[in-house]
């Protein structure tokens, strides 16, 4: 999970999702299944930042098994 | 006393050779305007004339020197060198042959370094249009700069305390030497190859004009411009500027200034979700309170407490209209009967019987009503419809009244 995990995707969706719900031009339905999925991606993000750690990776690494 | 007659090479080699063994003459410095400048782009050669007020002197800088110069000689430039003086055989003239030559009043690497900014800002490759916008939340930054300087454990620093999602792609190359622009030029061509960064960041510590010298490099700053990933140039101090600064998406101060321009703070990052999340609950409980109120409403109206009472309203109706129906029937019945009455009186005061009762007869013949006595002649069979029956008749005689005679003959009719 960690490592398919894009916060920059998550936070972008999650900003459209608050923006959709803004408008209110959605059912009651959609509205709810909305925001189940926003509090998943917020609930995931916050996971994220609060676990990172940094990775440093050196070039000759990277190259070494690219080139 | 014989004459020596020499040949002009004689003489030419003679006049060199005197030249070359002066000691005075075998390092010379000199301070002049160039002039006549021809740079030999195949040969590397430079030939020039140097000149004061008053005196002019050729000069030639042979490739070997000449690669080593830190800047582009120019005519009208003033320049300090240091050569030796000799003489083009050939030509028989004498010229200096320049071993080095530094830039008067500036240095040469200043010199060098406006030269090329100058050059390339006129190709444009520091203009904005050219400037890559840095991502908000990049994935891998990349750092070129020494492994043992300070500016890596600066940037190593503030990343981990802003942006620890980041991954650091680390590209340790020499920063200053001989070698250095060409490792720098190699790591953003690298990385570009690899794709294998969202930014870069390019640098090290303060230092001098010459520390600094492999980032003013022109192949790096032309690997700078081409690269597709954001660069930013993180070179020495505040007042430190290099062309690498200028050709760079964006110039930071300082290594550390580069890696917060680089990464956003996760503190604001904490600060968006926040917002995000008490958007989202305000959102869903706004949206919850007001179909809530909308379901209230829905319930507070009649038809939902009492689902009959619309069919009553139904019947009451139903009889209101019924009822307006059999009186509108009526009425119109009535005033029917009434105008039939009349009809009917009129009707009756027309019919034929009636007349006959009160004494009148119809004669006919044939079944037609005989109108004329000159219609029926003598003899004929006719029959007088009276009230209560019809007489058989023949015809004695039709006797036509006179005609001025007529009302009075009616009259008579009338008596009988």
């Amino acid at each position: 999970m960690k490592k398919t995990f894009d916060y920059e995707k998550s936070v972008l969706r999650l900003e459209e999702i608050v923006q959709l719900l803004e408008n209110g031009e959605l059912s009651l339905n959609q509205s709810i299944k909305l925001f189940e999925e926003g509090t998943k991606l917020s609930a995931a993000c916050y996971d994220f930042l609060d676990k990172a750690e940094q990775k440093i990776t050196l070039i000759s690494e990277i190259s070494d098994t690219e080139e | 006393m014989a004459l020596t007659i020499l040949s002009i090479s004689q003489l030419n080699f003679y006049v060199k050779s005197v030249l070359e063994t002066n000691e005075k003459l075998r390092s010379v410095y000199l301070k002049g305007e160039i002039s006549n400048l021809t740079d030999h782009q195949r040969s590397g050669h430079i030939y020039l004339t140097l000149k004061d007020e008053k005196s002019a002197v050729r000069a030639v800088m042979f490739a070997g020197s000449a690669k080593y110069l830190k800047f582009r000689p120019e005519n009208g430039m003033t320049v300090l060198v240091r050569g030796r003086v000799s003489l083009y055989e050939a030509t028989g003239a004498y010229q200096v042959y320049i071993d080095d030559m530094q830039p008067d009043g500036i240095g040469a690497l200043n010199l060098a370094f406006e030269q090329l900014k100058k050059k390339l800002s006129a190709e444009g490759l520091f203009d904005e249009a050219y400037k890559k916008p840095l991502p908000t939340l990049p994935k891998k930054i990349s750092v070129i700069t020494s492994p043992t300087g300070a500016a890596v454990q600066d940037i190593s620093r503030i990343l981990k305390r802003r942006y620890p999602i980041g991954e650091i792609v680390m590209c340790p190359v020499l920063v200053q030497g001989d070698d250095a622009a060409g490792q720098l030029t190699d790591a953003v061509e690298k990385l570009n190859r690899l794709q294998c960064a969202d930014v870069i960041i390019i640098g090290r510590g303060g230092g001098s004009i010459e520390d600094l010298q492999a980032f003013n490099d022109e192949t790096l700053a032309r690997a700078i411009f081409a690269s597709k990933i954001p660069v930013i140039s993180a070179v020495g101090h505040e007042t430190d500027f290099t062309i690498c600064d200028f050709v760079a998406d964006v110039r930071a101060s300082t290594p550390s200034a580069g890696a917060e321009l680089a990464t956003p703070d996760l503190q604001t990052m904490y600060a968006d979700l926040a917002y995000f999340q008490e958007k989202l609950s305000e959102r869903i409980h706004s949206r919850i309170t007001f179909e809530r109120r909308r379901l209230d409403e829905l319930s507070k109206a009649n038809v939902l407490r009492s689902p009959l009472e619309a069919v009553d309203h139904m019947r009451i109706r139903l009889d209101v209209l019924s009822r307006s129906l059999m009186l509108a029937y009526s009425a119109k019945l009535s005033e029917e009967q009434k105008k039939f009455a009349g009809i009917n009186a009129k009707l009756d005061a027309l019919s034929p019987l009636k007349i006959l009762s009160r004494g009148y007869s119809i004669t006919m013949r044939g079944g037609e009503a005989v109108r004329s006595v000159q219609s029926v002649g003598m003899d004929e069979n006719i029959d007088v419809i009276l009230s209560d029956g019809t007489l058989k008749c023949k015809v004695i005689l039709p006797v036509p009244k006179k005609s001025t005679e007529t009302k009075g003959t009616t009259g008579n009719e009338k008596d009988f």
